[in-house]
This record gives C-alpha cells, structure tokens and sequence, in this order.
C-alpha cells in the first residue's frame, strides 16, 4: 500500500473524524450558534433548578419589580422572580415538546408502516383517520381536545400528540409504498420473511432517516403549540412556571413589558434553534431537495 | 424426461388500465432440475412479469403454477410458506437487490436460515454454511460480510444476490435479467458463475434476458417471448443455428457482430415498427 495514504489515515485525529461526520450545513457560523443554543437549552433543561438564584414559586420579593441587578428579568404580578421562573420553567417548556415529538413520531410511524405495508383494509381504515385528523386545523383540534378532556399538562401533551402523528403516518406510508416494491423487500418474502421481520428489516431502517429529520423540524412546532395550549389555559396549571402561562400572565399587565418579552424571547429561541437544526438536517439527508 | 420442478401452465397476466395491458397471453412451460432454460425477447415483452409469477410474487389473472407437482400459491400479507421458500429470484437492478441500511454478512445469512427452517438440519449438504464461504465460492473476500451494499459494485452486488439465493438451497432459481445492467466484461462471467453454481447445487434455473448472444451460452433450452408469447422453444444451439420465427430471426440479426457493417435486423415482424431498438441498444 502507498505509504502517503497510510500517513494521512492516520494523522486525522479522532476529533478531526468526528467533526467531519457533522453534516457540511452545521458546520458554519448559523449552524454552530443554534447547536449551542439547543445545547444551552437542553442543559438550562437538566440543570436550570439548580441554577437559579430564587426558589421560582417564593413569593417574596416586591410585585412588579423592573429588570436590575438581583433579578435580571423582573418579577411578576405575585412578586416572582422572572428569570428563575423561565430557567425552571423550560423542564416543562422544553422536554415535554421533546417527549411530545417523540411520541407522535413513534405513533405516526407504526401507524404508516403497517397501513403501507399490509394495504388494502387496513391501509384505507387507517388511511381515512389520518385524514379525518389531518382535516381539522391543528390547534383549533388540540383546544377542543384539551377542553374536553380537561385542563392539565397531562392532557395537553395527549391533545397535541392526537393532532401531531398524522403527518408521520403519512410520510412513512408513502415511503414504505414504494419500499414494498422494491427487489430487496421481495426478496426476503422469497426467503419467508414474516410481515414482522420485513418490516423490522427491511421497512424500518430504511424509514428511520428521513423520519428523525422531519422530527427535528417538528420541535419548534410541538414547543409552539404546548405553549400556545398553556396560554390559552389549557395546559399548565398556576403556580407551575410555563413559559406560556408566563405570557398569558403578562397580557393582563401589558405595561410591564418584562413578563411577556423574557419568556417570548425563550420560546423563540428554543424554536428558531431547533427549525434551523432541522433544516441542515433534511439538507444533509436530502440532497435533492431544493435549498433555499 | 424426470417431473419438471417448476412449470407454468397458460399463464395470462393483464395489467389494469383501458384497455388493460395483456403482459403474458398464455405462456406454459417447464423447468426441470439440472437444466438452465434461458428465456430471452425485448425490454417490455412480458419476461419479467412472467418471472414475477412464476416465483409467487405476482398472482396471475388466469392459470397456474405448479412447483414439486403441488399448485404454488402467491405469496399472501403473511409471507411465503416456508416449503415455498425454493424458489428463489435474483433481480435486475442490482442498485436495489439488496438492503442498503444492512451489512452483507447478516443478508446471506437470511438466505442459509431459510434453507435451514425448509430442509432442516443444517441445510443443503456440501453448500458453504456460512456467509463468509458463500463470499468465497462466489469469488468475493471473506471479510466483505461486514461492509454496506453501498459499497460495493453493482456486478459484487449481484454475486452477493446470488450467493443469498442460493444460499436458500434453491430448487430453482430465477434470474431476472441479473447481468443486463453491468459492463459487458462482467455479465458473462456472471452469467457464467450463475449458472455453474446453480447446476452445482442440483437445482434448475431460468435465466431471464434480452441478450441472445450471452443466454445461448449458459442455457441448454431458450424459450423467445414476443408480446406475451412464447413464438419458438428448444434447444439453444439449434435456435441459434436456424431460428424458425421470424421474430428469432430478426433478433439474431440484431445482434451486432463486431464486422464494421453495423447490421440491422434482416426482418422485420408483421405490425410493428423497429421492435429492437431497445434490444440493441
Ligand atoms: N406494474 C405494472 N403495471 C402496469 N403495467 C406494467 C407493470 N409492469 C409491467 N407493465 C407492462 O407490462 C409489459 C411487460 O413488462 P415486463 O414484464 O416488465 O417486460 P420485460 O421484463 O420483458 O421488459 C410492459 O408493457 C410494461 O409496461
Ligand atoms: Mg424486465
């Protein structure tokens, strides 16, 4: 073998090799800045209760106090303190989208994969549900679900993840569609395979890729929407800190402008953050699709 | 002549549409164990449909296959039924023939469990038992069973479609078209190795393509479809010498010989244009 390749094999270190299995569209200057802040994020989500300088339920300081030194975000109308609130507020306000994506991703996958894979019956029953929930408008669903059953956080995420699934169903059924007819899949029919092993197989490995990525871009929608239940009432309960009871809160007190911009600007950058990620994703996955 | 171990009796597959498309107009025929039946005729003139039946993919719209003397059924949502799992296809595309997201070690190995769960034991007596042996008899590396059909060459992509299927123990094995989308060079080394192994393993085997010239050397009977038909059997070297229909006919003249006079077919069949182009291209 040529010694020169050999010496270049293995001068690439093993954090050269790991930085380049980063897809190319991370790697730039956008890219880098919403990793951190998803990463900031996720740690403000582990850690944030142990981080923060006041107890976010204590009631003790003056109402209403302005941004300063001591409590950089204000308080609000009970004399809590705001930055305390968001940074213990984002274990809600950010694992349980994270929760939320998984779950429908999950359901939405086993839903497509067996309507795609068996066919007839089976894929128009199914088929037909998806669609009659596809068919309401997203949140206007989730109110009405989350106002059936109840206001609780419990109950939100159940609302968001019975309008959040469809879309998954979709995608993976059209994509097991054409899986099904591949040589591969017929293939190991000819050798016995059970509908389970196909689909374990053959179906899910080549689903999971395009599925993780069109998850990633959902997270900022289900952060949008559990917080838009929450707002509305419908979700998190006082005195549970929720970003978006938070904002609810500073509707009512529209002139302190602090309550509504700190919680507003966490759920922004918490959604920009993670589209942005989606996006390089589904560029990386699919170099095909059109970039804009 | 021994029971044959795969045969078609009047075949007809209609395609849905207005009108529908009749792919295979009542097509019978019979493989036997130890033979290689070569079935050639131009891109869209039913082989891989016919190919498709045969092997339980495909439900026919009329008449039967009969596989070990019992009518084989197609294969339902549940999967083939494990004494069914003798029959075997290895398909054209060889970017698709195999699994990409897995490694090529564990899809050989698929094709060694079958043979195991039908015959029982350890499978086919003097076959290789494991994925890496099936690599070697098929002139690969061992060591390939750990890499991703991604990659590997679309002609190691069909060896190793090869070495799966047969792997199974196949009684028969059906070759659609397996060598038509590599480099000249290769198909009849495949087409070579194909059927070589085949015979070896006692099993018979229909090798499927529109490339007289390569089936005429590995088959001992040819069977020439037009349009659905069956239009002239027998042995090869007798087609090749004197083909009777016109159809044969003007596919061996279609095959260009390397002269300089750039040949084209010497007849033309009733009703059609320039059948070949497809063929010779
Ligand atoms: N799934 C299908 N649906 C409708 N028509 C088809 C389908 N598959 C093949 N055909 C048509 O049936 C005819 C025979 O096709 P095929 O069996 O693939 O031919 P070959 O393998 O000889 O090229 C062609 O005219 C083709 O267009
Ligand atoms: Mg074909």
């Amino acid at each position: 073998m040529d010694p020169m390749i050999v010496a270049t094999e293995v001068k690439r270190s093993w954090t050269r090799r790991l930085w380049l299995k980063i897809p190319r569209e991370l790697r730039t200057v956008v890219g880098g800045f919403a990793c951190l802040v998803a990463i900031f994020w996720i740690l403000v989500c582990i850690f944030g209760g142990a981080l923060v300088p006041h107890d976010p339920l204590a009631q003790d300081l003056p109402r209403f106090l302005a941004p300063g030194r001591g409590n950089w975000f204000g308080t609000d109308e009970l004399g809590r303190d705001e930055f305390s609130r968001i940074f213990v507020g984002a274990r809600v306000s950010i694992a349980l989208p994270l929760l939320l994506v998984g779950m429908s991703m999950t359901v939405g996958t086993i839903v497509g994969i067996i309507a795609g894979f068996f066919g007839r019956w089976v894929d128009e029953v199914l088929m037909r549900i998806t669609d009659l929930v596809l068919s309401f408008p997203t949140v206007i669903l989730a109110m009405a679900t989350a106002a059936a059953l109840g206001a609780s956080l419990f109950n939100a995420v159940a609302a968001a993840l019975i309008v959040s699934w469809p879309p998954y169903a979709r995608v993976v059924r059209s994509m097991v569609l054409s899986l099904r007819g591949s040589n591969f899949v017929s293939s190991g029919r000819l050798l016995g395979f059970s509908p389970l092993k196909s689909m374990r197989l053959d179906i899910l490995p080549n689903v999971r890729g395009p599925i993780l990525v069109m998850a990633s871009l959902d997270i900022g929608t289900a952060t949008l929407l559990l917080a838009g239940l929450s707002f509305l009432g419908l979700g998190a309960k006082p005195p549970l800190p929720e970003w978006g009871s938070m904002i609810s809160a500073a509707v009512v007190n529209f002139d302190k402008w602090w309550l509504g911009v700190f919680p507003g600007l966490a759920i922004l950058t918490v959604v920009m953050a993670f589209n942005f990620i989606g996006d390089a994703l589904r560029d990386a996955f699919d170099p095909e699709a059109v970039r804009v | 002549m021994s029971e044959p171990v795969l045969s078609a009796r009047d075949i007809i597959v209609d395609y849905p549409g207005y009108p529908p498309l009749r792919a295979v107009a009542g097509v019978s025929l019979d493989i036997h164990a130890g033979e290689v039946v070569g079935l050639v005729g131009e891109s869209g003139c039913g082989k891989s449909t016919l190919a498709r039946v045969l092997c339980g993919l495909l439900k026919p719209t009329a008449g039967e296959v009969v596989y070990l003397g019992r009518t084989l059924k197609p294969i339902g949502v549940a999967g083939q039924k494990v004494a069914n799992t003798g029959i075997q296809m290895v398909f054209q595309d060889p970017g698709s023939s195999l699994n990409p997201r897995r490694r090529v070690g564990p899809q050989i190995q698929d094709g060694l469990d079958a043979a195991k769960r039908r015959l029982g034991g350890e499978g086919a007596a003097g076959a290789p038992t494991s994925p890496g042996d099936w690599l070697e008899r098929i002139g690969m590396n061992a060591d390939d069973v750990n890499r991703f059909p991604g990659s590997l060459s679309g002609g190691q992509r069909q060896r190793i479609a090869t070495a799966r299927a047969l792997a199974a123990a196949p009684d028969v094995l059906i070759g659609d078209e397996p060598i038509s989308a590599l480099d000249a060079s290769t198909q009849a080394r495949l087409a070579y190795v194909m059927s070589s192994l085949t015979l070896a393993q006692g099993a018979g085997m229909l090798f499927v393509s529109h490339d007289l010239a390569i089936v005429r050397l590995i088959a001992d009977r040819l069977l020439v479809m037009y349009q659905g038909h069956i239009v002239e059997r027998g042995p090869a070297e007798e087609i090749w010498a004197d083909p009777r229909h016109p159809y044969t006919q003007a596919l061996l003249g279609a095959i260009p010989l390397a002269d300089g006079a750039g040949r084209l077919p010497a007849v033309t069949p009733p009703g059609t244009h320039y059948p070949l182009t497809e063929a010779i291209r």
